[in-house]
C-alpha cells in the first residue's frame, strides 16, 4: 500500500459529479483530505457547467444520473473543444462489466469502481493519474 | 404308203376302208367288239365251209389228183397259219410246218412242170403272205403283201400256160386267207383291246382300293398313335359297361399294365363311387340322348388316390341311329384344380390383407367408379356393399355432407386417372352422422404399357391426430404464454434483485465510506477508544454486508444471463502481478507464503474478460488464504493446447470427500462451524464456477483433508480477437 502524503493534491481543482449525495460527500471528504479543491455537481448538465467554469485538472463522474447521465456528459465534453482535453474518470457501479470497457471507448480516461473506500479510493485514483503525463508531473509524490 | 395307194384308188374310199378294217380296235365299245367276234366266227365258218365244199367238189369231180391235193394242202396250211396267228406262240415250228407244207408240192407233183409252177406259185404266194404276217405283224403290210401276191399270180396267169381255172382255187385261197387274216386280226385285236381295257379297269379299281385301304390304314395308325401318346385317358366300352379299350395313358393313370387283359373289368372299377353316380345318372344318359357329355368326375389312381378329371362321354351309333358303344376321354385336372385353389387362396389372402389394413382402402375404375371397398370402410360407415359399389367416388355417401368434398373427390379422380398420385386432407361423414378427418391418397394402377387400369384410394383416419394437433397447438400456446410469463417473472426478479442490490448498496456505500472517513479521522472526526472499537465493528460488518450484496448481485447477474463478458486483449503476466499485489497484503497479515508462477509458454496476450477472470482468481485466492493457517499458497498460470489453467493451491485444512460435490453450490460450506469460524457468504465458489462456465471454461478441485486443496480453473485459450 502506498503511503501517500496528505498534500498530494494541494492546489488541484477537481470536479466530482454524482447524483448520490452521500457518495459525492465521501469522495469530496477524501479528496479534500489530500488538499484538493473539490467542486461538485449532481448531474451531467450541472457537471458540464461546473467543468466549463472551473476548468479542473480532471473530473470524476458517475455514469447513472438524472437529466444528463455520464454518457451524455462525456459526449458533450468531447464535442466541446474548450474542455475536451480535460480527463474525466468514470465511476462505475460494482461488477458492471460492460460499462467499464464502454466507458473507455466513449472517451473517459479510465474508471474507478464503487464503492469508494478510504483505503482504496485515493490509491486507485493515483494509479490512474500517473498514466496522464501532464498530471503525473504535478503530483506531489 | 397311203399316197402311193391313192394313185390307184380314190383316196377317201381307201381311207374309209382302211380305217374300218385296220383301226376298229382303237375305240371299240364292248358290245361292238362282241359283234365283231360273232362276225369273225361266221366268216371263219363260211370260209372253212367253202373250203370243205371246194375240196369235196374237187374230189368228186377230179378224184385224187394234184389239184385236189393242193387244195387239201392249202386248207391245212390255212389252219396252221390260223393257229400260229391265233396263238402267237410256236413261231418257229409254225414257220417250219408252213415251209414244209409250201414246198411239199415240189416233191409230190414233180412230174408235171405246169402243176409244179401252179403249186409253187400258190405255195410261194401263200408263204410270202404268211412270212409277212409273221415278220411284220402289221395288218397293213399283210394287206399290201397279199396284194402283191395277187398281182404275182395274175402275172403267172399272163405269162405261164395256165388257165384262169387253174388259178381259181389258189386265188380263192389267197382272198380267203387275206380276209380271214384281217377279220381274225381285227377280231383278235378287239378282244385283246377289250381284255386290256378290262384289265386296266380292274387294275385301276384295284389300285384305288389299295390306296384307299392304305390311306385308311395310315390315318388309323395316326389316330392310334395320337390316342396312344396323348396324356389323357381314352377308352371305349360296351353299353353294359365292359371296357374294350383303354389307351396307354389311361392304363398308367389307373395303374393297369399295358398288356393287361381288361375283358373282365367293369368301367365302374376305375372311378370312385361318387363319380360313377354322376357318370351313370347324368353323363351316360345325356351322352345317349345328345351324343356327348362333359363334366368333372374322378379316377381312382394306382395308389388309390382320387384324380380329379374332366370327362367327356361319347355315345356311338350305328347306321340306324341306335347306340352301339360308348367311348370316353378323361383329362387329369389336378394341376388345374391346384392352380385354381392357389388362385383362390391368393385372392383370399389379398382380400384378407385388404380387409385387415388399418387404413381405408378402395379400388376405383379409371372413371372413378367404386370397384372394391375394404372392411374398415364398411365398419366405420355401416354401409352395405350395394350402397357404394358401382357408385362414382365423389357420389359415395361418405361425401354426402359437403359439396366441397365432392368437388375435391372429383378432382382426385381426375388427377389420378391422368397418372398422378395426390394426397389431400378430407372430411367424411360416417355412421351416426359423425364426421371424421381423413388423409386421402389417390393414385393410378398402371399396366405394363403404362396405361391406367385402376385407381387406388387409401385413407387414414386422422381425426384423433388432428385433435391431438389442436391440443398440442393449444398446449404450445399455453406453454409459450407460461414461458413468457416465466421469462417476464425472471426478468422482473433479476431486475428486482439488481435494483434491490443497487438500492441496498447505495446506503451501504455511504456507511462504508463514512465509517472509513471517521476511522481515518478525516474531515475533523474525533472519538474515544471505545467509540473506535465499536466503529470498527460497524465498519467490518458493513463490509461483510456489502460483500454479501455484491456476491448476490454477481450471482443473480450470471443466472439471469445479464452478465456481459468482454473480449479484450490482456496480459496474463500483468494480471498475475495485480493479483499478487492485492493478495500478498493479506498473506503477509496471516504470515503465510504466497508464490506466483507464470508458465513461459503462456502467450503474452490473451483475449477475454479481464475483470471476470480476476473475480474468479481473487475469489479462489481469498478462500485459500482464509483456510490456510500455515505453509503457503501458490498461484500458477499454465498453458495447455487449447486452454489455459489458473491453479490455486493451498496447504490449508482441505475439503472432506463428501463435501467436494457441493462446495460449488450457493450458501454451502463444508459445515456450519467453518462458516462461523472462517466467515464468508458461502457464495464465493458458486460465483467462481458460474463465472468460469460462462466464459466457456470450468473449475475443478483436488483436495486431501489436512493437506490442502488445489482449485484449477480451465479457460479456453483465445489468442486472437
Amino acid at each position: 500500500m502506498l503511503d501517500l502524503p496528505n498534500d498530494l493534491l494541494v492546489g488541484w481543482d477537481i470536479v466530482v459529479i454524482d447524483d448520490e449525495e452521500d457518495s459525492l460527500l465521501v469522495a469530496q471528504v477524501i479528496l479534500l483530505e489530500y488538499g484538493a479543491n473539490v467542486y461538485t455537481a449532481s448531474n451531467g448538465q450541472e457537471g458540464l457547467e461546473v467543468i466549463r467554469e472551473v476548468r479542473p485538472k480532471f473530473a470524476i463522474s458517475d455514469l447513472s444520473m438524472p437529466i444528463l447521465d455520464g454518457w451524455g456528459l462525456i459526449s458533450e465534453l468531447k464535442h466541446d473543444p474548450e474542455i475536451q482535453d480535460i480527463p474525466v474518470i468514470a465511476l462505475t457501479a460494482h461488477a458492471m462489466v460492460g460499462d467499464r470497457e464502454r466507458a473507455v471507448q466513449f472517451g473517459f480516461h479510465n474508471y474507478l469502481t464503487k464503492p469508494l473506500t478510504v483505503e482504496t479510493f485515493i490509491q486507485d485514483l493515483v494509479k490512474l493519474l500517473v498514466d496522464i503525463p501532464v498530471l503525473a508531473n504535478e503530483l506531489n509524490i | 404308203m397311203m399316197k402311193h395307194l391313192g394313185v390307184f384308188f380314190p383316196q377317201n374310199t381307201l381311207n374309209n376302208l382302211l380305217n374300218k378294217l385296220l383301226e376298229p380296235s382303237a375305240s371299240i365299245p364292248k358290245e361292238q367288239a362282241l359283234s365283231y367276234r360273232l362276225l369273225a366266227g361266221i366268216i371263219l365258218l363260211l370260209i372253212v365251209l367253202s373250203f370243205v365244199i371246194g375240196i369235196v367238189i374237187s374230189f368228186i369231180s377230179f378224184g385224187l389228183n394234184t389239184q385236189t391235193f393242193v387244195s387239201i394242202a392249202s386248207f391245212f396250211m390255212l389252219v396252221s397259219a390260223y393257229l400260229v396267228l391265233a396263238s402267237g406262240r410256236y413261231l418257229f415250228p409254225a414257220v417250219l410246218i408252213i415251209g414244209i407244207v409250201a414246198t411239199s408240192p415240189m416233191f409230190t407233183v414233180i412230174v408235171d412242170v405246169e402243176q409244179y409252177l401252179n403249186s409253187s406259185a400258190l405255195g410261194l404266194s401263200t408263204l410270202a403272205v404268211l412270212l409277212t404276217a409273221i415278220l411284220f405283224p402289221n395288218r397293213r403290210s399283210i394287206l399290201l403283201s397279199s396284194a402283191w401276191v395277187g398281182i404275182l399270180l395274175l402275172s403267172l396267169l399272163v405269162f405261164l400256160p395256165i388257165t384262169i381255172t387253174d388259178l381259181v382255187t389258189p386265188l380263192a385261197v389267197l382272198v380267203a386267207a387275206i380276209g380271214f387274216t384281217l377279220v381274225f386280226d381285227s377280231h383278235r385285236n378287239a378282244l385283246e383291246q377289250l381284255r386290256r381295257q378290262e384289265l386296266v379297269a380292274i387294275n385301276e379299281s384295284l389300285q384305288v382300293e389299295i390306296e384307299e385301304r392304305k390311306r385308311i390304314e395310315e390315318s388309323q395308325a395316326r389316330l392310334v398313335a395320337i390316342v396312344e401318346t396323348t396324356s389323357d385317358l381314352v377308352g371305349s366300352a360296351s353299353l353294359d359297361g365292359h371296357p374294350s379299350y383303354i389307351n396307354r395313358a389311361g392304363r398308367q393313370m389307373i395303374g393297369l399294365d399295358l398288356d393287361a387283359d381288361i375283358s373282365d373289368m367293369m368301367i365302374t372299377d376305375i372311378s370312385p363311387a361318387w363319380a360313377n353316380e354322376i357318370i351313370g345318372q347324368i353323363g351316360v344318359p345325356i351322352a345317349m340322348s345328345r351324343g356327348t357329355w362333359t363334366g368333372e368326375t374322378a379316377l381312382l389312381g394306382r395308389d388309390g388316390r382320387e384324380i380329379p378329371v374332366s370327362q367327356t362321354i361319347i355315345a356311338h351309333r350305328d347306321a340306324n341311329g341306335n347306340p352301339t358303344y360308348l367311348s370316353t376321354m378323361m383329362r387329369d385336372i389336378t394341376a388345374q384344380k391346384e392352380a385354381n385353389a392357389q388362385l383362390a387362396a391368393n385372392a383370399k389372402r389379398i382380400r384378407d390383407i385388404f380387409d385387415n389394413l388399418a387404413i381405408f382402402a378402395l379400388m376405383l375404375d379409371p372413371d372413378g367408379k367404386v370397384v372394391e371397398v375394404n372392411q374398415p370402410i364398411y365398419a366405420i360407415t355401416e354401409l352395405k356393399p350395394n350402397e357404394v359399389i358401382n357408385s362414382l367416388f365423389p357420389n359415395t355417401p361418405w361425401f354426402g355432407h359437403s359439396s366441397e368434398m365432392r368437388d375435391l373427390a372429383s378432382h382426385l379422380v381426375q388427377q389420378a386417372s391422368q397418372g398422378k398420385l395426390i394426397t389431400v386432407e378430407m372430411s367424411a361423414i360416417v355412421a351416426h352422422g359423425l364426421i371424421i378427418d381423413v388423409l386421402v391418397t389417390v393414385g393410378p394402377l398402371l399396366n405394363d404399357h403404362g396405361k391406367v387400369i385402376n385407381l387406388v384410394a387409401s385413407g387414414v383416419d386422422i381425426t384423433a391426430l388432428k385433435q391431438a394437433e389442436q391440443e398440442q397447438k393449444r398446449l404450445i400456446k399455453d406453454l409459450q404464454a407460461a414461458k413468457r410469463l416465466a421469462d417476464e417473472n425472471s426478468r422482473l426478479k433479476s431486475e428486482f434483485l439488481s435494483t434491490m442490490s443497487h438500492e441496498l448498496r447505495t446506503p451501504m456505500n455511504a456507511i462504508e465510506g463514512f465509517t472509513g472517513i471517521i476511522l481515518k479521522k478525516m474531515g475533523g472526526a474525533d472519538f474515544n477508544a471505545k467509540t473506535e472499537e465499536y466503529l470498527h465493528r460497524v465498519h467490518s460488518n458493513s463490509r461483510r454486508l456489502l460483500q454479501l450484496i455484491n456476491d448476490f448481485l454477481d450471482l443473480s447477474r450470471v443466472e439471469s444471463g445479464r452478465l456481459e463478458l468482454a473480449h479484450q486483449p490482456f496480459a496474463p503476466a500483468h494480471l498475475a502481478q495485480r493479483w499478487r499485489d492485492e493478495i500478498s497484503v493479506l498473506a503477509e497479515k496471516k504470515n503465510i507464503a504466497f508464490e506466483v508462477a507464470v508458465d513461459p509458454d503462456l502467450p503474452s496476450t490473451l483475449y477475454g474478460d479481464e475483470e471476470a477472470i480476476s473475480k474468479v482468481t481473487i475469489n479462489l485466492l481469498s478462500n485459500a488464504i482464509k483456510f490456510t493457517e500455515q505453509g503457503g499458497i501458490t498461484l500458477k498460470l499454465e498453458a495447455r493446447e487449447t486452454t489455459w489453467n489458473i491453479m490455486v493451491s493451498d496447504t490449508g485444512i482441505g475439503i472432506p470427500p463428501h463435501a467436494r460435490d457441493f462446495i460449488f453450490e450457493e450458501f454451502r460450506q463444508v459445515d456450519q462451524s467453518s462458516k462461523r469460524k472462517y466467515g464468508g457468504t458461502g457464495l464465493g465458489l458458486a460465483i467462481v464456477q458460474k463465472y468460469a462456465r460462462s466464459m466457456g471454461g470450468n473449475v475443478s478441485v483436488k483436495s486431501e483433508l489436512g493437506q490442502g486443496s488445489t482449485f484449477t480453473v480451465t479457460l479456453p485459450l483465445h489468442i486472437a480477437e
